[in-house]
């Protein structure tokens, strides 16, 4: 159902008031914007910007009714008001893009990377690859990899809250 | 349409094929659930939040339980909706970047709701909601109607699907960008809190697709791509000391303080103009005297940080200003007076509360805990010592109503990441706290969590291999 359609019926409606009427719904804005608070939103209570006053008053009043103004503001497309395009949307292969590496060697990395700035601040005494090395280290992956990994780790023991040993 | 019929096969032999054919479907109540992507809990006056920036919601939670230390299971919408949908961690699911798929075998909320009988629609905008990452499993009709749109684009979209829709219980997913980048939004409600009209870069700043992303302490790096300014190969770029080793290139622009002002205020009138859709969709609903039949759960993914850490979005780290959200149930027919719940829950037990008011079970080795135990009458849900969060850039966190504890380095997935954590002493840079939690005990609740959960992918077999071998040769821990 449209919105206009909706404040019509809203309007015309008998029985019981709606909890979630018009004037409910955008009663927090328009008490914002009515600073004379005389029910009625008018030239000068309206923001500079954005649509005229005179094409949200839909009875010519020279001034808004809140229905009139829930009706303005929901006029507006949210994507596309101030003249600015539209946003592409999420291009997952784009987006995956950006971690170059696969998981596996990612996973690897962080881990001796880890361990490394660990090792700096708990162990400064232990020799450390340099950032390069880390890479090339996970990249490669295996027996070295797994050889620097056990090191570190065992440098850190000694200072694990856990103790050293497992 | 997205049809499902094969999953849904796999779904029922995964639930024992228990599906409640001899349940009357029509006893059952229905759901609607808003999702309010990025809306921090601060904003919305009901939360406690100030300001008056959410009058509908703060309406709707007067007839509501209100959640009021509610913390999201992820920084960012993919993972957080992830786990909305499953009631499990994100990083059970599958990877926590942006590998990320949800997997055919765990069934989501949609699905198990559909196999009892249920009509499930989404009306989502698009971004990671994208059916690409495979969040729409299990609902039968999924759409976005525009690419990074708002509750105005997809409630009335929800809401045509609903009239065709209304002759059984149904489950309606409804999600918007409303206080997400671009804040601005149009005149007079995205320009309600702003003093002056924005001009220069500070207006292009608030319009633009990402820009205050792209912000780090006053400096605007506008040619800059996020994966630029943070990459993923630094260990943690959302650290002071990452931070400041941002170097500006010639087209940065350094922002007056008023910019950075009118980043917020742009944000707040953002949410007002959220709360707005909200209150546009309640009255939707009561037009069609659905109200009385149906609950409405209003909830965000995530929050925002708008500068707090010199940064203006969700993906880095995290914080309160991020996990902190608004989660509010209105039951069928309404509560007479707000009921405040102050325990921690997680939006990762939104799925075991709708399957318990919907009379289904919950499918087995989900981590949520139902809310409402006792239904209306406002009898405690069971309580638990923390809720727990995984983010995209390597963070894990644990909150409880005293603070958080982020522990960062490791990603959520990582097979290495619960012995890392059991080794690493919280005098490391690998943790951070915000508020005045009991760090220790903040420590083995976080500790805990992680050895019942089990982490999707990826294993490093051969390494593991490798490993196994020279360990058992020294004697080291961590031997398996």
């Amino acid at each position: 159902m449209s919105l206009v359609l909706w404040l019509t019926l809203a309007a015309c409606r008998t029985g019981p008031a709606p909890t979630w009427s018009a004037e409910k719904v955008v009663s927090g804005v328009f008490s914002r914007l009515d600073k004379d608070a005389d029910g009625v939103v008018r030239p000068a209570e309206l923001w500079r910007e954005g649509p005229s006053l005179a094409s949200m008053d839909q009875n010519k009043s020279g001034g808004l009714s809140p229905a009139e103004l829930l009706a303005g503001i929901q006029a507006q497309d949210p994507s596309a008001f101030d003249d600015r395009p539209g946003r592409p949307g999420v291009s997952v292969t784009r987006w995956r893009s950006v971690l170059r590496r696969s998981p596996e060697v990612r996973t690897r990395w962080e881990l001796l990377r880890f361990l490394v700035i660990e090792a700096e601040l708990r162990s400064p005494q232990t020799p450390l690859p340099s950032a390069a090395e880390v890479t090339a280290l996970s990249e490669a992956g295996g027996p070295a990899y797994v050889a620097a990994q056990v090191r570190l780790e065992a440098a850190l023991a000694a200072t694990s809250p856990q103790g050293a040993r497992q | 349409m997205m049809r499902i019929a094969p999953v849904l096969t796999l779904a029922t032999a995964m639930l024992g094929g228990c599906a409640g054919q001899d349940v009357e479907t029509s006893t059952r109540p229905s759901f609607v659930i808003i999702s309010l992507d990025t809306l921090r809990a601060d904003r919305v006056g009901a939360m406690g939040g100030e300001g008056s920036l959410t009058p509908n919601l703060d309406r709707l939670a007067a007839q509501s339980f209100v959640f009021s230390q509610a913390y999201a299971q992820s920084t960012e919408t993919l993972f957080s909706h992830a786990s909305l949908f499953s009631g499990r961690y994100p990083s059970e699911l599958s990877t926590v970047d942006y590998h990320f798929s949800y997997p055919p075998s765990v069934p989501t909320m949609a699905e198990v709701l559909g196999l009892y009988g249920y009509q499930t629609g989404a009306a989502v905008s698009g971004g990671h909601l994208s059916p690409a990452f495979g969040l729409g499993k299990g609902f039968q009709h999924y759409e976005g109607p525009v690419e990074w749109g708002s509750l105005r684009h997809t409630v009335p979209a929800g809401m045509t699907w609903l009239d065709d829709h209304q002759d059984g219980p149904f489950l309606l997913f409804l999600h918007g960008y409303d206080a997400h980048a671009r804040y601005l939004k149009p005149p007079p409600v995205g320009q309600l809190y702003m003093s002056e009209v924005p001009i220069g870069p500070g207006r292009a700043l608030v319009q633009s697709t990402m820009g205050t992303a792209q912000v780090v302490g006053d400096v605007w790096h506008q040619r800059r791509r996020f994966d630029q300014l943070f990459p993923v190969d630094r260990l943690r770029p959302h650290t002071a000391e990452a931070l400041a080793s941002i170097t500006p290139d010639p087209s940065a622009i350094r922002l007056q303080p008023a910019d950075l002002t009118r980043i917020a205020q742009a944000y707040d009138g953002a949410a007002t103009y959220a709360d707005l859709q909200v209150g546009v969709l309640m009255a939707a609903l009561e037009q069609r005297g659905l109200l009385e039949t149906t609950w409405v759960i209003v909830l965000s993914d995530h929050g925002e940080e708008l500068g707090e850490r010199g940064l203006f979005d969700h993906r880095l780290g995290m914080s309160k200003a991020l996990l902190h959200v608004p989660l509010i149930i209105r039951p069928p027919g309404g509560l007479d007076a707000a009921q405040v719940k102050a325990q921690p829950v997680g939006l990762i037990d939104v799925l075991p509360t709708v399957l318990e008011q919907a009379g289904v079970p919950a499918p087995a080795g989900i981590h949520g805990q139902q809310l409402l135990d006792g239904g209306e009458d406002g009898e405690p849900a069971p309580t638990r010592r923390a809720i727990f969060a995984e983010g995209p850039w390597r963070t894990i966190g644990a909150v409880d109503g005293t603070g958080g504890l982020v522990f960062s380095g490791i990603s959520a997935h990582s097979a290495h990441l619960q012995k890392m954590l059991q080794h690493t002493p919280l005098s490391s840079e690998a943790f951070e706290t915000w508020g005045s939690p009991d760090r220790p005990q903040l420590l083995q609740a976080m500790q805990a969590w992680r050895r019942k959960l089990s982490p999707h992918l990826p294993r490093p077999s051969a390494d593991s291999e490798a490993r196994r071998k020279i360990l058992q040769e020294r004697g080291y821990w961590g031997a398996p």
